[in-house]
């Protein structure tokens, strides 16, 4: 406040000079956000390219490192664990998913007003809604949790990748529950052409088809997917048949968790006829886990509607996925080994962009209702802008209000577009496999043990095939 | 000049900056606590319930019918498997069966032999009769380690729930002992913990 009191400018011009200055710390406190006023997918581009390419990775990872102790700090820690993760550096994956689980779970208790929140808030009225701090998504927890198991599993630590298994179990089951009523509304809604694949066969008890439906918009079955195979290998079959049934409560039409749920209720004990997919006496397994490209980023709609009452502008903006409808089916990734065999193409799971719109539309009850409080807020800024500092004031302020006004982009956007898998069996011995896309192919050379099953995880990102063999 | 200023604004910025010295006073503050005393900071496995366990499970085993059988015969040799945890926590079981085999010991009811000795202990031995660096005479001879006749073993579960406003967990630790010999299972204790945590409506 003291440099305006030092000038000798006229007053209207002090007074948008005043404005300027309060203007300018509202913004300061509120940007303890960085995506106040850049926007979130541009800021993490660099991230994007920099997986699969190591070189770079060093540099983007201290970068968005640098950022956790800012209010978005889940967001650049969810980031950061993916890219390192993906240059295999898994115990500083794990740090920085730790700090990103950490504060989730400080979330589940946190009161639900909180005085220190107040201040991002009202920051957020004047300038928009990145100055909230970042809280995450209910599929982000999902996905932490799935990191954090590869992680560990990366390491050869069994234990700890279990104990996140059983987390993430546990985070789905939490987010079911949450959305009981909406399933309920489906079951009513679908009671006549019910198809009831629990009916077809003796294994599938217990699944029900029309939750599935709805169960696809926020749950992961790649997660149960991963998490049902990894149980199987280790020998627990009870958790696996578990897991192997909600995936296919998700996907019912998947041939392929059909047979698997057939060959592990034959593992304990049930009588089994179909196909089960199971290795033969000198053959091991391969599960292929596939995660392949980004997931969609939000774009902005941002509207100015001149107020002719008074000569201000408002400004709304707000975040959307553009073009849902036309969004390129997820590609697949084959699989041929040295002798020119085929063993077919993975199947996709879980589609992260349907659980990022349903997130979105999830939040935009609150968002509109703050959109309009930032409306009004904005305008009495402009109306005494203008009563202060004239018209250079108004302008000042007007300008100000469409700059301001930012539609928050913010998501973890190194997650897949998809996650998909495949489970083949090969005969035992060294052999060379190539996993193909569409534009590319990457092979590895696999150690096909009689009976036992290898993991490969294959991350298709920037036309690049990043693979990592999961041990056990 | 502060006269021509908007008394609105003004208000504003004086209240946000408040908040933000309010926000940035903060300092550290570090001082010694009691070990035993009951810890709440979150709702996750803690030091508190360690300690519970590890009472529970030593008074239970040496109250039992089996220890004071078998300490007509002398101190029975046993050792400590490890115990698996089924939780979702990363939580260091072995601390908790560190607890246990100590206040064993202690007891002078039980001796036991550590297996996750054995390698430093086998590294040892081997440097002594084949380094030619230590006097035969003086190296420990072969042969003479005791043979553990009990394992203690067992698990640590959990279940846990949570809702938009609350959060419940359910500890069980089970231990059981048994008879390497014979295969029996001379005897088995369960200690249960519940923990709920709520959310309150305000807060700072």
């Amino acid at each position: 406040m003291n440099i305006s009191a030092n000038t000798t400018s006229t007053p209207s011009f002090t007074g948008a000079k005043i404005w300027l200055v309060s203007i300018f710390f509202i913004a300061l406190t509120g940007c303890a956000s960085t995506s106040v006023f850049t926007p979130y997918p541009s800021q993490v581009q660099s991230a994007k390219s920099a997986l699969g390419n190591n070189a770079e990775s060093e540099s983007v990872l201290k970068n968005l490192e640098s950022k956790k102790d800012t209010a978005d700090a889940m967001l650049y820690m969810m980031e950061s664990s993916r890219v390192a993760q993906l240059s295999e550096q898994f115990e500083r994956s794990k740090n920085n998913a730790n700090q990103v689980i950490n504060a989730f779970e400080k979330q589940d208790l946190q009161a639900t007003v909180r005085l220190s929140d107040v201040g991002a808030k009202s920051g957020s009225l004047l300038t928009n809604e990145n100055a909230i701090p970042y809280s995450g998504a209910g599929y982000e927890r999902i996905f932490i949790h799935h990191q954090q198991a590869l992680n560990y599993w990366a390491q050869n630590d069994i234990e700890g990748a279990s104990v996140e298994f059983r987390k993430v179990a546990l985070e789905q089951r939490v987010l079911s529950e949450r959305y009981e009523d909406e399933i309920a509304k489906a079951h009513s809604e679908a009671q006549q052409n019910n198809i009831d694949i629990a009916s077809i066969s003796q294994e599938f008890s217990g699944l029900d088809e029309i939750a599935g439906s709805v169960k696809s918009s926020f749950l992961s079955p790649y997660t149960y997917y991963t998490s049902a195979a990894f149980w199987e290998a280790i020998g627990e079959y009870n958790n696996a048949l578990i897991d192997y049934k909600l995936a296919l409560e998700i996907v019912p039409n998947s041939q392929s968790i059909q047979a698997d749920i057939r060959r592990v209720s034959a593992q304990l004990g049930g009588s089994s006829s179909g196909e089960t997919n199971s290795p033969k006496d000198n053959e091991g397994s391969i599960v292929i886990l596939y995660e392949q490209g980004f997931i969609p980023e939000r774009t902005e709609f941002a509207l100015s509607i001149p107020n002719f009452y008074d000569g201000g502008i408002i400004s709304v903006a707000f975040p959307f996925y553009a073009n849902t409808e036309s969004w390129s089916r997820p590609t697949l990734l084959s699989i041929r080994d040295d002798q020119f065999v085929d063993y077919g193409e993975t199947f996709p799971l879980t589609d992260y962009g349907t659980l990022a719109v349903k997130n979105l539309k999830e939040q935009l009850p609150s968002l509109i209702v703050r959109q309009v409080l930032r409306g009004f807020a904005k305008h009495e800024l402009q109306k005494q802008s203008a009563d202060s500092g004239g018209a250079l004031g108004l302008f000042v302020a007007n300008i100000y209000s469409i700059i301001s006004e930012r539609a928050d982009l913010r998501s973890w956007l190194t997650l897949p577009r998809s996650g998909q898998a495949l489970r083949v069996n090969l005969p035992s011995g060294q052999r060379t496999l190539a996993f193909r896309t569409e534009s590319k192919s990457v092979e590895l050379d696999v150690d096909i043990r009689k009976g036992k099953t290898n993991f490969i995880r294959i991350v298709n990102v920037n036309n690049r095939l990043i693979t990592q063999v999961l041990p056990l | 000049m502060l006269k021509k200023l908007n008394a609105k604004p003004l208000f504003l910025a004086t209240a946000l900056l408040a908040t933000g010295i309010g926000i940035s006073g903060c300092s550290e503050k570090i001082a010694y606590g009691d070990a035993t005393a009951t810890e709440t900071t979150t709702i996750g496995f803690g030091s508190t319930d360690l300690q519970s366990i590890a009472t529970k499970m030593v008074d239970d085993v040496l109250a039992s019918p089996f220890v004071a059988e078998v300490s007509k015969q002398g101190r029975p040799v046993a050792f400590v498997d490890k115990i698996k945890n089924k939780t979702t926590e990363h939580i260091d079981t072995e601390s908790i069966t560190d607890s246990i085999q100590t206040k064993l010991l202690q007891s002078g009811k039980f001796r036991f032999v550590d297996m996750t000795a054995v390698e430093q202990v086998k590294k040892q031995l081997n440097y002594q009769q084949e380094g030619g660096l230590v006097d035969p005479a003086k190296a420990v001879a072969l042969g003479k380690q005791t043979g553990a006749q009990y394992m203690l073993y067992g698990n640590l579960s959990s279940i846990q729930k949570r809702n938009d406003d609350k959060k419940d967990v359910y500890y069980k630790f089970t231990m059981k002992v048994l008879n390497l010999e014979t295969a029996e299972l001379e005897w088995a204790s369960e200690k249960e913990i519940r923990k709920t945590g709520e959310k309150t409506f305000l807060a700072l």
